[in-house]
């Protein structure tokens, strides 16, 4: 199991891509309904409070000595109290994750771009496709996303350099109109979600050949991750205002429509969707296979791998489940950060907590 | 297509227990089996067109108040 | 195993009935006898056509009858100063010695002795090195293998003059018994990959080994599912030679002119010779360029499904006006329009690579006038179809190795049903599950995906694009 190994480069790309994942196109409606033109600067907001977050993590990070997360918080909590916590964890949060990225996914393709296609087609296709990835183990995951990075990097730079001719800096101004208020509150979204992920990242820790590395990993892919977010946003909010931005459910991609350069290269939102269906593939996979790893691990399963088919199965199943129009959904996504705090703040405070009481305890 | 989905869940399934069973991973075969189980049950509820709780709705429910509360703070 | 006696008898006429019983009286065995000092019986064996018939005369039999008189002639004397070849071994057993009968040498068995001399003198027909048919250059070297081991070998050691250079035979199929060298440089090579190669081959159980095709799939582990090639094949030594140079390991069969080389990456079927003996920034680019070819040849008949079908408002307007004009008599869906015409294209080659060249014009003419022109003009097809089905075609003749254009060929019908039935969401998951697929995928060890995923930075300068000679390591994986 050891012997999984992922580099440095294959880690920060990995996590980066989990992070974009579908935030990448939902995030700028949500940041800029609650903080209207001031949206971008709610992200380096939620970028430094991340860090300060991760400082946290890291302090886990450096009691594991090895060990994968799972063990180290059964031997904290205790075989059938860390077990039991890390069940509801494992299922309540990356899992639970795992289903609505797939129905974002669902509703994004039926509502945007094939209206006819049913949506389980499309869950069917991109479970396979995760579940090959993910069989293949970190190995594997890590090539590809070696690769596929650069496309995904390719399509984003091509997609923001041909935005920015069109930017018209008077939707950015004013600044600071309602006062900064607004932008801690959509910061505070952007902090949930994505950034609350990472605690998932110290499931992977065990991965890294060194701990430090994994440490700069995490930083980078955040910094990585929080770079492309802020240049999403403001380049949103700069070529169709505020206003329309927070009234379309995928403003990143609607944006692409009002590109026309030459008067032959336009309409090519298609390449934000591909670019999407990458990011969402990396995200479902770190998902998938932290639940299963994890589950694995706690069950003291031989092989985490009989796990992936059953936890594809149900998050196809849960999918439809998750929310049966976009009216729970909006309403949703303001209640999900607080959900998550259980999870992303919670949790590891509660496993340093009593890790910290413990180490001074029992030194042996 | 659901019932497409289960077939392909299930066939891929019986294949990957045949290399369990050759390796005498019980314990993964009786997880596997549950978490499979409940997942076509959920998907055999749907096809009857059981009227089942949306799951974000729940988690909406139970944590309005404090997203209501910290709104309120910043407004 | 055929059973016929291991040891020689002491008596030649013994010995002669034997070898014709195992033999079955076939034709072309030759058997001369001759008596010399009137009381000494001497038997020659060999197979007419594989011995080189001139030779045994001048080396054989003529200093033989120059002391046909001579009473001290003995086997031994015979074997130390009698015989004019230059490669003579004793031989023991009656199975060692027709093994080397069959494969042209000559078997000298004298009354008394029960044992017998080989002289190695084959003489069978060969073809002269001509050009590589396969893989032509404009600028190179222009030998390429042909069907005799043993002059490839020499083609290969002729390029690579160093004293580790290491060959060494191994003789598999019970049938054919068919030589296969290993070639490697001796310290460069990693030592494992060469003991794991002639470990599976040597366990191998197979009757007949004609091609390197039969050892590619001896050597391929059980599991791995893949319609990628997994070892490199070219008939051009300089490429061979530089693989050996570069650490690996090239498998040379006898009877074929393809060499196969281990372990292969994915950017060696995107490369070609000739982008060594081109300016680097040439070959660089040319290097880009077959990589799009490679692109287009997979993907481009489900591009143009995909975009017809639904997402039309992603084409210009004035070109999808064209389109919808040029489609609107066309009574079938894009899809079955790309099968129908790719499927047709696909018949033409097959058809052109294995008909008799003479009606070759013959096939091109309907070819090209009855799937171009006429089904446009009677609204079988569109226009833009042809042209589509035209590109992939040529693209898939950019592809410099034929052995990574048939995946290509064959995954395009998949990326097609995949663009029917999900338009680009569908391709983009094809493409995912298939980079998936290559990372997966491990030649003898070594990531196919590799210098680009594992990242390897010091080889990465001749993966992708070609870097120049004096800033490029030309070393690869195989190397340690």
């Amino acid at each position: 199991m050891r012997k999984m190994i992922l580099t440095t480069r294959q880690a920060t790309f990995w996590f980066t891509l989990h992070q974009l994942g579908s935030a990448l196109l939902v995030i700028p409606s949500t940041l800029v309904f609650i903080a209207k033109q001031d949206a971008w600067l709610a992200v380096p907001v939620a970028l430094a409070a991340h860090l300060l977050l991760l400082l946290l993590y890291f302090r886990i990070a450096n009691r594991l000595n090895g060990q994968t997360f799972h063990e180290h918080v059964v031997s904290i909590l205790g075989k059938w109290g860390g077990g039991l916590c890390l069940v509801v964890f494992v299922m309540a949060y990356p899992f639970l994750t795992f289903t609505l990225v797939i129905r974002d996914l669902g509703d994004f393709l039926t509502g945007v771009m094939m209206p006819e296609t049913p949506s389980e087609a499309i869950y069917l296709l991109m479970l396979a496709a995760v579940w090959y990835v993910v069989h293949g183990g970190v190995r594997t995951i890590g090539r590809t996303v070696e690769l596929l990075f650069f496309a995904f990097l390719f399509l984003f730079v091509l997609l923001t350099v041909s935005l920015i001719p069109s930017m018209n800096m008077d939707y950015i101004l004013p600044l600071f109109e309602n006062g900064p208020k607004p932008i801690f509150l959509a910061s505070i979204s952007l902090f949930a979600f994505p950034y609350f992920e990472s605690v998932l990242f110290l499931f992977l820790a065990s991965h890294m050949q060194y701990i430090q590395q994994w440490k700069t990993v995490v930083v980078r892919s955040a910094l990585l991750s929080g770079g492309m977010f802020f240049l999403v946003v403001f380049v949103v909010i700069g070529v169709i205002s505020q206003g329309v931005v927070a009234d379309v459910a995928y403003p990143s991609f609607f944006v692409v429509r009002t590109i026309s350069i030459g008067g032959f290269f336009e309409r090519f939102e298609v390449i934000v969707a591909v670019l999407w269906y990458i990011t969402i593939f990396f995200r479902l996979s770190l998902l998938l296979y932290v639940s299963s790893y994890a589950l694995a691990g706690i069950f003291r399963l031989k092989d985490w791998r009989s796990l992936l088919i059953p936890l594809c199965t149900l998050g196809f199943f849960i999918a439809p489940l998750t929310w049966p129009n976009t009216s729970v959904q909006m309403q949703s996504i303001r209640a999900w950060p607080y959900y998550t705090v259980l999870f992303g703040v919670l949790f590891p405070m509660v496993i340093w907590l009593i890790g910290s009481f413990r180490g001074n305890h029992g030194k042996k | 297509m659901t019932i497409v989905a289960m077939i392909v869940a299930l066939s891929g399934a019986l294949l990957e227990y045949r290399r369990l069973v050759q390796n005498k991973s019980y314990r993964d075969i009786i997880m596997s089996v549950c978490l499979l189980a409940s997942g076509l049950l959920l998907g055999i509820l749907q096809m009857l067109k059981v009227k089942l709780p949306s799951l974000m709705g729940g988690i909406t429910t139970a944590f309005e108040p404090f997203s209501k509360m910290v709104e309120s703070w910043f407004s | 195993m055929t059973n016929y006696g291991n040891a020689f008898a002491n008596h030649l006429q013994d010995n002669i009935v034997a070898i014709k019983k195992a033999m079955g009286d076939s034709t072309d065995l030759v058997i001369r006898e001759m008596t010399l000092a009137h009381t000494c019986n001497i038997g020659l064996f060999y197979l007419d056509g594989m011995a080189d018939r001139q030779t045994i005369q001048e080396s054989v039999i003529a200093p033989l009858l120059d002391r046909v008189d001579d009473p001290t002639v003995s086997l031994d004397v015979i074997r130390m100063s009698m015989l004019d070849a230059s490669d003579v071994q004793s031989v023991q057993s009656m199975d060692q010695a027709l093994d080397k009968v069959l494969s042209g040498s000559l078997l000298l068995l004298m009354e008394g002795h029960a044992h017998g001399l080989i002289v190695a003198l084959p003489g069978w027909e060969d073809r002269s090195i001509v050009e590589s048919k396969t893989q032509p250059v404009v600028r190179g070297p222009g030998d390429s293998f042909i069907e005799t081991l043993r002059t490839n070998t020499t083609l290969v050691r002729r390029r690579v003059k160093d004293v580790r250079l290491r060959v060494c035979t191994i003789t598999i199929g019970s049938e054919s018994k068919t030589d296969v060298a290993f070639m490697y440089l001796e310290g460069v090579a990693k030592e494992d990959l060469v003991r794991d190669l002639k470990q599976r081959l040597e366990k191998a159980r197979v009757n007949q080994v004609l091609e390197g095709e039969y050892l590619e799939e001896i050597l391929q582990e059980k599991k791995r599912l893949t319609i990628f090639p997994l070892l490199y094949n070219t008939d051009r030594p300089d490429t061979i030679a530089a693989g050996i140079m570069e650490g690996r390991v090239a498998i040379l069969t006898d009877g074929t002119p393809f060499v196969l080389l281990a372990p292969t990456m994915f950017v060696d079927f995107i490369q070609s010779a000739e982008d060594y003996y081109q300016p680097y920034v040439f070959s660089s680019l040319i290097r880009l360029l077959r990589y799009a070819a490679f692109a287009i040849c997979m993907l481009a008949p489900s591009l143009y499904i995909a975009l017809t079908t639904y997402h039309q408002d992603m084409i210009p307007t004035q070109l999808l006006l064209s389109l919808t004009a040029q489609r609107e008599g066309v009574p079938f869906p894009a899809f079955v329009e790309a099968l129908l015409m790719e499927t047709t294209f696909e018949i033409l080659r097959e058809a052109g690579l294995r008909m008799p060249r003479t009606i070759g014009q013959a096939v091109s003419i309907v070819g090209t006038i009855v799937v171009g022109q006429a089904a446009v003009e009677a609204n079988v097809v569109s226009a833009v179809m042809v042209i589509v089905v035209s590109i992939t075609a040529i693209s898939s003749f950019a592809v410099p190795s034929y052995a990574m254009a048939i995946p290509c060929r064959i995954l395009r019908y998949i990326f097609m049903g995949l663009a029917a039935t999900m338009g680009v969401y569908g391709i983009t998951i094809g493409i995912l599950v298939l980079i998936t697929h290559l990372c997966r995928l491990d030649s003898f060890g070594v990531p196919y995906m590799s210098p680009v995923s594992p990242y390897r930075k010091k080889e990465r300068k001749d993966a992708v694009l070609r870097f120049p000679y004096r800033s490029a390591l030309r070393k690869r994986s195989g190397a340690k």
